[in-house]
């Protein structure tokens, strides 16, 4: 029973046992690169066991592969999945930090709140409750936090933290208050007992000849807590109009710190959404759906059109991330397991593509480079990989076959477009989807051409720390491997949908 | 799962709190006075888990709210580390002088 | 195991591309670039002169690219008489291009490279038979061709390179929501696949509606990629701003991707709203024809004036298509090879006449013939075979759509006729101002001959044109008989 429970927990043990150590060490030591190395140490054992929970790995049958640990935390390819895209995303984002983060003051408490902000996006993936999914998310906030002020003596860093927190605090406290309203109708707190309370109530409204959605207007306190969860949660995923943190921030923060929030830390909120929505609310989805649906266009639009006139590159692709948000959402109002595959293959394309766009700008920033348009002349010449690795991931982003961005938006799209042949008119998604796609194309073409076109003044060769170039590299031949191999990614995601909607009734 | 009618006396209360801290956070600029409000946000939840956890006759609301005391002394240390910080940098907790990022 | 001759063809320029890159100097690196080029000229042109008369698919090759159960995409690649000259005509165009740019200075090894994998994609469209395949080399035209115009075009080469990029893009997406619609519009209990011959026997079956929604996203697709009146704009542009080799590569393979996917996928699929949506195609290659030949009246640079003869041209193909008969069909495929032969000549003797002259405007040349006999000359063939002289194959092309519209529509064929005395005027007038003319040309000094390298690039193109002039039959056969395989699922016949 409690090897089980051990046996069950190792993956967040591991990444638990690593940031102590590094706070612990922290002390002691002070000189050198070793918590990169115990970070990127215990991202690869927690990966190793999450891999087991996904596969039989031989040698590791300790590990179970289903199941819950003391009722409250679940072990499903849906979980174990997402773990792993984490995972990977993070151990990217180790990897490329050494160098570029040496100007920080903190670097050991770097690493370590990387790790635990990894660990709550972990509990949020396997939370079977609103208290676990909660605890989770407030494991990352708090992490990330700190995380986006790591460069302590920079004022931009100090005010992206600053802006950060208080959002972060509004939409926590949100999410609770919702909880607590949702607690209060249902009496319990499991996604499976609130989805059997909103089953028994579309019941009874069906039994008294109403749709569902006028449970909304009856009983108004039950419509407040399930958007006031929503809009918490759409503000750790940056929907619009939620989103007005996400630029300062990405801005604001290390290079390296914007590549997580917008590559792997877009998967905290989708994560909680799907779990909240599509397990404990999924009875009311007929009420939710049509202000799911136009949040998702909203956002997608919203993030594009602003974007556009964005002449500085992380102001650029935060904008854009929150496009990503947008497209990303699809997947609620869809709610088949096809969509649901879509959502965990964008998650992980855009951890490569959009972290991997953040990380060149590391690189930039590494060797002097500011970070407005003109500063991006000619860089085609000044570094050919960084220019055509930026390259690859603004035109996946867009959404350019054979690119890893495009297979992903194109289940998502075409998710859409299923269940709108069967008569939904969800299909719009799509359409809207589609034509974002083509606005988004129009401003990461400005940066492409401004890379290749114009030309330089300074021919001056720029020189990278190993890590940030191996990192990109990882980023660039992920994002093109997977546009030529995208069946397991696609089954891998089948699997998770399917067992993410056996939970719900 | 009826709530009896003196449990929504609790709710209008914290509902009254939590529209307080959300003006609160919205309106004041002085860090202290946020860090405030996020208390009052917070314990707006705290209370209605206690009330609703005594209405059903169970456990869970209440240890909800137990969690949700270490969360907000949490969120309290974060955000007095930030805005330390904040003051170190610019001089001032007026967090609207924090101005730098704009577009 | 057979060789997989087809995938052979269309991979051997990536590969190029990517020794080009690597071969460090130019004088290596244009001769890597053209015997890569000559490999899937050497292949199509095998499938032609082998197969007298294709009437099946050939060249098949299958495999399982993604197969789960929501998502079935298969690499089925083949040729038939429809694609096959196209394919041919593609791998001549890029060699011609690439001969034509022999001396060209800068960056010249990207150059190179890009059309490589310009050529790969385009290959890739002309030879695929899943949807999805087929959306993915569609799209992936568009990188090297943007690079190609962005970095070596023209003064406002940054504006054209975008709108290109996008307008197309935008028009692309559209298409593949039809696409989406086909795949998931299956009836139930049917495999799910992006196959196209499979999907073929289920799109029939579909509700009107549905047809109808369906044929016109392909459309759009389709008809920005022709380009025809109203959704051109993308191309005087483009066109203008590219470098030489780039605008024979746009007219000469680009916009016969439009008019291909139009005839195999949106007609083969819904070949019951073509016939409803008829009167439609009739009416957008009418005026594509009329108007951008009134417009070729008003132009003064001559490059321009060919960017804009180009959507006359396709408006011409347009108009055989929505004849929905034989004549007219392979009218509108002969027009696609014999436009795709004397538009690249056009373009390539607008670049000839760039460097000779330093200009491309009329009203600054005159004398051409004159001073420079052997540009001139060639000029005056690519200038009259465009303007559909018998001998060339532009001729053949449209009379054969005139003659279909005559037996489709009757006197409406007066419009057509309209636009072809309106296309002969405009080149004759050209030829005139700029051929003949006086001397007085203030480069005519300076004016020098084309090179050697020009002339074969060119002198190639006008072989063929000439040839496919005054033998008709040898494309004919392998025309006709997808011409009645297709007619023959439309019903119309």
């Amino acid at each position: 029973m409690v090897m089980e429970m051990i046996g069950g927990l190792l993956p967040e043990l591991s990444l638990i046992a690593g940031s102590f150590v590094i706070l612990l060490a922290m002390a002691r030591i002070d000189e050198g690169r070793w918590p990169a190395t115990v970070a990127f140490v215990s991202l690869a054992f927690a990966s190793l066991f999450t891999l087991a929970q996904l596969t039989e790995l031989p040698g590791l049958g300790f590990v179970p592969q289903s199941g819950t640990v003391l009722d409250v935390y679940e072990i499903s390819v849906f979980a174990a999945l997402l773990k792993l895209l984490f995972l990977v995303g993070t151990a990217i984002v180790v990897l490329a930090s050494p160098g570029y983060m040496d100007r920080a003051s903190m670097q050991a408490e770097y690493y370590s709140m990387l790790l635990l902000a990894t660990i709550g996006m972990m509990i949020v993936a396997s939370s079977q409750d609103m208290l676990t999914l909660f605890l989770g998310v407030e494991v990352t906030s708090f992490a990330s936090y700190i995380l986006a002020g790591s460069f302590k003596s920079e004022p931009t860093s100090g005010e992206a933290a600053t802006k950060y927190f208080i959002t972060g605090a509004l939409s926590s406290s949100l999410v609770i208050f919702g909880m607590s309203l949702l607690y209060g109708s249902a009496g319990t707190l499991t996604f499976a007992g609130l989805a059997e309370f909103w089953a028994g109530q579309v019941e009874r409204y069906a039994s008294l000849g109403q749709p569902a959605l006028y449970l909304f207007m009856y009983e108004p306190i039950q419509a407040i807590s399930v958007f006031m969860v929503l809009a918490g949660l759409g503000f750790k995923l940056t929907v619009a109009p939620f989103h007005m943190w996400a630029p300062d921030t990405y801005t604001g923060a290390p290079d390296t710190v914007a590549s997580w929030l917008g590559g792997v830390g877009k998967g905290l909120g989708i994560v909680a959404l799907l779990k909240v929505f599509l397990w404990a609310l999924a009875p009311l989805e007929t009420g939710w759906e049509p202000f799911v649906a136009g949040l998702a266009i909203l956002t997608m639009t919203w993030g594009n059109l602003v974007a556009i006139r964005q002449d500085d590159i992380k102001r650029m692709l935060a904008y854009s991330s929150i496009a990503q948000a947008g497209y990303l959402l699809i997947v609620l109002p869809v709610g088949t397991s096809y969509a649901i595959a879509g959502g965990v293959f964008h998650t992980f394309t855009n951890l490569l593509m959009k972290g991997g766009a953040f990380l060149v700008v590391a690189a930039f920033a590494y060797a002097g480079i500011g970070t407005k348009l003109q500063d991006y002349e000619g860089l085609g010449r000044r570094n050919p990989f960084l220019a055509i690795s930026l390259t690859v991931f603004l035109l996946s982003l867009a959404g350019i076959p054979p690119l890893g961005g495009f297979w992903s938006k194109f289940v998502l799209f075409s998710s859409a477009v299923d269940v709108g042949v069967g008569g939904s008119w969800l299909w719009w998604l799509a359409v809207a989807g589609i034509v974002n796609s083509a606005i988004s194309l129009f401003y990461y073409v400005r940066w492409i051409r401004t890379m290749f076109v114009e030309t330089t003044m300074h021919p001056k060769e720029i020189e990278l720390p190993a890590g940030i170039t191996t990192a990109i590299a990882v980023c660039l031949v992920a994002i093109v491997a997977v546009g030529f191999a995208a069946t397991p990614v696609i089954d891998w995601g089948l699997q998770a949908g399917e067992a993410l909607l056996a939970a719900a009734p | 799962m009826a709530v009896e009618l003196a449990t929504w006396w609790y709710v209008a209360l914290s509902g009254t709190l939590f529209a307080i801290g959300t003006w609160g956070l919205m309106n004041r600029d002085n860090a202290i006075m946020i860090l405030m409000s996020i208390e009052l946000l917070l314990n707006a939840a705290n209370i209605n888990f206690a009330a609703f956890s005594a209405a059903h006759g169970a456990q869970d609301g209440f240890t909800f709210a137990l969690f949700s005391i270490a969360i907000a002394a949490g969120e309290a240390a974060v955000g007095l580390a930030i805005f330390v910080n904040l003051f170190r940098l610019q001089d001032s907790v007026d967090v609207s002088k924090a101005t730098l990022l704009r577009g | 195991m057979t060789v997989p001759w087809l995938s052979i063809a269309i991979f051997t320029p990536l590969v190029g591309a990517v020794l080009t890159m690597l071969a460090g100097r130019r004088q290596i690196g244009r001769v890597v670039s053209l015997i890569a080029s000559v490999v899937p000229l050497g292949i199509g042109a095998g499938v032609l002169a082998r197969t007298p008369g294709i009437d099946d698919f050939v060249l098949k090759e299958s495999i399982a690219w993604v197969s789960t159960d929501s998502l079935t995409i298969t690499y089925t690649m083949a040729l038939d008489g429809l694609s096959a000259p196209l394919f041919a005509l593609t791998a001549l165009l890029v060699a011609a291009a690439i001969l034509f740019s022999w001396e060209e200075t800068k960056r010249p090894l990207s150059f190179f490279a890009l059309l490589l994998v310009l050529e790969t994609s385009v290959l890739g469209v002309f030879a695929a038979l899943d949807l999805f395949v087929f959306y993915v080399f569609w799209e992936f035209v568009l990188i090297p061709m943007f690079f190609l115009i962005a970095i070596w075009g023209g003064a406002h080469r940054r504006y054209a390179a975008t709108k290109f990029f996008v307008y197309t893009f935008l028009a692309s997406l559209v298409m593949l929501l039809g696409f989406m619609g086909m795949y998931f519009g299956l009836p139930d209990g049917v495999p799910a696949t992006f196959n196209f011959l499979e999907l073929q026997q289920y799109t029939a079956g579909f509700s009107v509606e549905l047809q109808i929604l369906l044929f016109v996203a392909l459309l759009v697709g389709f008809a920005v990629k022709m380009p025809v009146v109203p959704v051109h704009t993308w191309l005087p542009w483009a066109h203008v701003e590219a470098p030489t080799a780039g605008s024979v590569l746009l007219a000469g393979v680009l916009l016969k991707m439009g008019a291909y996917g139009l005839i195999r996928f949106a007609i083969g699929a819904f070949p019951f709203a073509a016939v409803k949506l008829a009167p439609l195609l009739l009416v957008i290659g009418i005026v594509s024809i009329l108007y951008a030949a009134l417009v070729c009246l008003a132009q003064n640079d001559l490059k321009r004036m060919v960017a804009f003869s180009s959507i006359s041209h396709m408006g011409v193909a347009m108009l055989g298509i929505a004849t929905l008969n034989e004549i007219g069909f392979m009218g509108a495929i002969y027009m696609l090879i014999a436009h795709g032969l004397l538009s690249p000549l056009a373009f390539m003797m607008c670049g000839s006449i760039q460097h000779g002259w330093g200009t491309r405007e009329i009203d600054k040349l005159g004398g051409i013939m004159q001073k420079t006999p052997t540009m001139g000359t060639f000029t005056m063939a690519a200038f009259i075979g465009s303007l559909g002289f018998p001998g060339f194959a532009g001729f053949i092309a449209e009379i054969a759509v005139l003659v279909g519209t005559y037996q489709a529509f009757g006197w409406i064929v007066i419009f057509p006729l309209l636009g072809v005395v309106l296309t002969a005027g405009y080149y004759i007038w050209a030829i005139q101002r700029a051929l003949h003319g006086e001397l007085t040309a203030e480069h005519a000094d300076s004016a020098h001959e084309m090179p050697f390298y020009e002339t074969a690039a060119v002198g190639v193109l006008t072989f063929f044109a000439i040839v496919y002039g005054v033998w008709p039959a040898l494309l004919t056969e392998h025309i006709n008989p997808f011409v009645e395989g297709l007619l023959s699922t439309v019903g119309v016949i």
